[in-house]
């Protein structure tokens, strides 16, 4: 089956969209699972802006074909589908594929966040939504299957700190920073995601351990000191982000080797 | 037994025994000429024997004594005299002796038969009363499934009182007996006067143990049905309350996005005031959505039943999540942070809190002059921790509420329920120096959480 599927994603007439596109290896594609023609449109103008091949599909199921005939590099999932629940999409998805996901879904249903970053989603994203937010969720997502290709330890920085894994060492305008063992193993936790979101649970059982999910005031207090040492205005962080009620982001790039020297 | 039984009972059992005895005692003396001496003592016994299988003990003792005595009479010499001389004395006194254990052992045998047939009689009408009960579903028919078996077994019916009732209640002299359960006391079952019989008190009892069992299963039915029902209506409600949020929400991401779209392809084609409007559609589309929103989180917390989702939260974080949340709405206001270092966390459901901030800074900018500050403030005292915003617009109009003023609707509204669904407080006030202040007060965490052990 799945060499099946990769085949009919070169053969396929996918290109129905730009047909003076002839050669689309180098594309990027993006499957969008949406059944509002509105949004929909808006989608699809927004990603073929930004340079993507979009496919669509109204129904999860039919979604759950395209993902695997297209084999996408990210898929957009609207949570209020009509035939399946986006969470069982997930369910199904996640068994036999990594294709990165972002959901779109209502504010107000932090339980529901949750669930479906459990279930395998990589971030979500608040209806109604801005181009510019949407961009941005998708670049980060874009940047994570796109990168991978590292060959000393990994780099990250924001604003004007970096963040280098291997070294354990973070400096902030060049400075070095002391950072506690804890607070290093949750910067890291945050920055491995590359700015998609990190639920309070999986924080909590990456940095203090498996037995520590109840104390999420830990995560209060060490993200608190993160921001003391790292924002430039701890009251309104720029980059160390809580999303109450789901978890943590930081709002890092991973940097190249290059850009490092 | 019934009073009418029992008063012909008295009055045949001495009749016929003696009825009997006379016949029997013309036949022997008939046919005396043609009986051997022990014919006629065997006819005698044999009417004893008959007496006391039919009759019971005490008419078979009265046989025993006129059997005795006729035979003395008619057969003894001297006959017609109730003198006894020597020889035959011993024969009297055999045959009273026999006639007498003749006649207790048949009257003993002929109890136990009875006995044994009241005990199964009563063991199947137990069975079938259970078999009743166990298809009840009401109260109100455990007590007519079992009150044809009450009347079918006892002479008294008894009134059935449950559990709502006061057992002081009942006339007196009338005897009461608990509806015992293994979780409760479910009623009284009331008889107008004590059961003659000590067996029909212990059916009695057995039988209510029966009815008792009977009511609390259908007691725990109902309470089972009812906390499903609830779950159902729950799941039910969130339901709605998800579809609609889904569905109101889509138009409104269209909107925004579209506005959005156009704004950036006017500005691009150099329309700065179509691409201002187009701005301020967008603008009033999120607007929209916040109202819908407020709206569902109202309905939500007004149903009742909502489960808050208390965590730690911490006031900056807070503080900090509201003011992304807002910052389009603020439109450059300068907003100044003041949490003192030794504020303790917050228990609490951080998402509504942040929403009740949110809804703060929402009413400053929508009645503070653009350009003016504000002042998001966080203050702890032994018994509550204040969320405050300060703002540098006109108050409170004095003599009104806040929701006359204009100043409030659902964003107030839903602050309320928030605050209450929390046990805090919601404040407004004009401050001395002009400005209103919003402050939502908390009460503190009954006790602070375990800190991290400090490291290096």
């Amino acid at each position: 089956m799945p060499p099946l599927r990769r085949r009919a994603s070169v053969y396929a007439p996918v290109m129905r969209d730009e047909v003076h596109f002839s050669v689309m290896s180098d594309r990027r594609s993006v499957l969008v699972i949406e059944d509002d023609r509105a949004i929909l449109k808006l989608l699809r103008d927004v990603f073929h802006a930004e340079g993507l091949h979009v496919h669509d599909a109204a129904t999860a199921r039919l979604g759950l074909v395209e993902a695997g005939s297209r084999q996408p590099d990210i898929i957009v999932l609207d949570l209020g589908l009509p035939d399946l629940d986006g969470k069982d999409f997930l369910r199904e998805l996640r068994g036999w594929s990594r294709i990165p996901v972002l959901v779109l879904t209502a504010r107000g249903a932090e339980a529901e966040k949750v669930e479906v970053l459990d279930l395998g989603a990589d971030d979500y994203l608040t209806k109604p939504f801005g181009v510019p937010e949407l961009l941005a969720r998708l670049r980060a997502l874009l940047r994570r299957v796109g990168g991978g290709s590292t060959d000393i330890g990994p780099h990250f920085g924001f604003g004007n700190v970096t963040v280098d894994l291997q070294g354990r060492t973070v400096t902030r305008d060049g400075a070095l920073v002391h950072l506690t063992d804890i607070e290093f193993r949750l910067l890291a936790a945050l920055v491995k995601a590359e700015g998609r979101i990190v639920t309070q649970a999986s924080l909590l059982r990456e940095v203090w351990g498996p037995g520590q999910l109840e104390n999420t005031h830990y995560l209060r207090i060490y993200m608190g000191h993160l921001r003391k040492k790292l924002e430039e205005n701890p009251a309104e962080p720029a980059f160390l982000i809580t999303e109450i009620g789901v978890g943590c982001r930081c709002l890092c790039e991973r940097q190249e080797a290059a850009s490092r020297a | 037994m019934h009073p009418m039984r029992t008063l012909t009972s008295r009055i045949w059992k001495p009749m016929g025994t003696l009825g009997l005895c006379l016949v029997v005692t013309g036949v022997s003396v008939a046919l005396k000429a043609a009986f051997h001496d022990f014919q006629v003592e065997l006819l005698l016994l044999s009417s004893v024997v008959v007496v006391a299988a039919l009759l019971g003990r005490t008419p078979g003792l009265l046989a025993a004594l006129l059997m005795a005595t006729s035979y003395d009479w008619f057969f003894l010499l001297p006959t017609h005299s109730l003198r006894v001389s020597g020889p035959h004395l011993l024969s009297l006194v055999l045959l009273l002796g026999i006639a007498l254990l003749v006649g207790h052992l048949a009257a003993t045998l002929r109890r136990e038969a009875q006995l044994a047939q009241r005990g199964q009689a009563r063991a199947q009408a137990t069975a079938a009363l259970a078999r009743d009960l166990a298809g009840a579903m009401t109260n109100e028919q455990v007590l007519s499934l079992s009150r044809p078996r009450f009347e079918a077994a006892l002479a008294q019916v008894p009134s059935f009182v449950l559990h709502t009732a006061d057992p002081a209640q009942a006339p007196p002299g009338a005897v009461c007996i608990p509806l015992r359960a293994p979780r409760k006391l479910r009623g009284f079952l009331v008889l107008d006067e004590p059961l003659e019989k000590p067996d029909d008190q212990a059916l009695l009892e057995i039988w209510a143990s029966l009815l008792a069992l009977a009511l609390e299963r259908i007691h725990f039915v109902e309470v089972a049905r009812e906390a499903l029902l609830r779950m159902e209506g729950e799941k039910l409600r969130g339901h709605i309350l998800s579809m609609l949020s889904h569905d109101l929400r889509t138009p409104l991401t269209g909107m925004v996005g579209g506005a959005q779209r156009l704004e950036e392809e006017l500005r691009g084609d150099g329309c700065g005031a179509l691409a201002d409007r187009a701005q301020d559609l967008a603008t009033e589309a999120r607007r929209m959505n916040d109202l819908v929103g407020n709206l569902l989180e109202l309905s939500r917390l007004q149903s009742g039943g909502v489960q808050l989702r208390h965590d730690w939260n911490s006031a900056e974080e807070l503080f900090a999540s509201a003011l992304r949340h807002r910052a389009a709405v603020l439109e450059g206001r300068s907003v100044r942070v003041e949490v003192p270092e030794t504020l303790p966390l917050l228990w609490c459901d951080g998402t509504l809190v942040e929403r009740v901030l949110v809804n703060f800074l929402d009413n400053a900018a929508r009645h503070t002059p653009a350009g003016t500050s504000l002042r998001l403030w966080a203050e702890n005292s032994t018994e509550s921790v204040k969320l405050g915003l300060d703002d540098q617009g006109g108050g409170f109009p004095r003599d009104e509420t806040p929701r006359d003023a204009g100043r409030g609707g659902i964003g107030l509204s839903l602050c309320r329920a928030i605050a209450k669904a929390h046990g805090a407080r919601l404040l407004l006030e004009t401050r001395l120096e002009g400005g209103a202040r919003v402050v939502l007060e908390l009460p503190r965490a009954k006790e602070s959480p375990r800190l991290p052990e400090s490291e290096p």
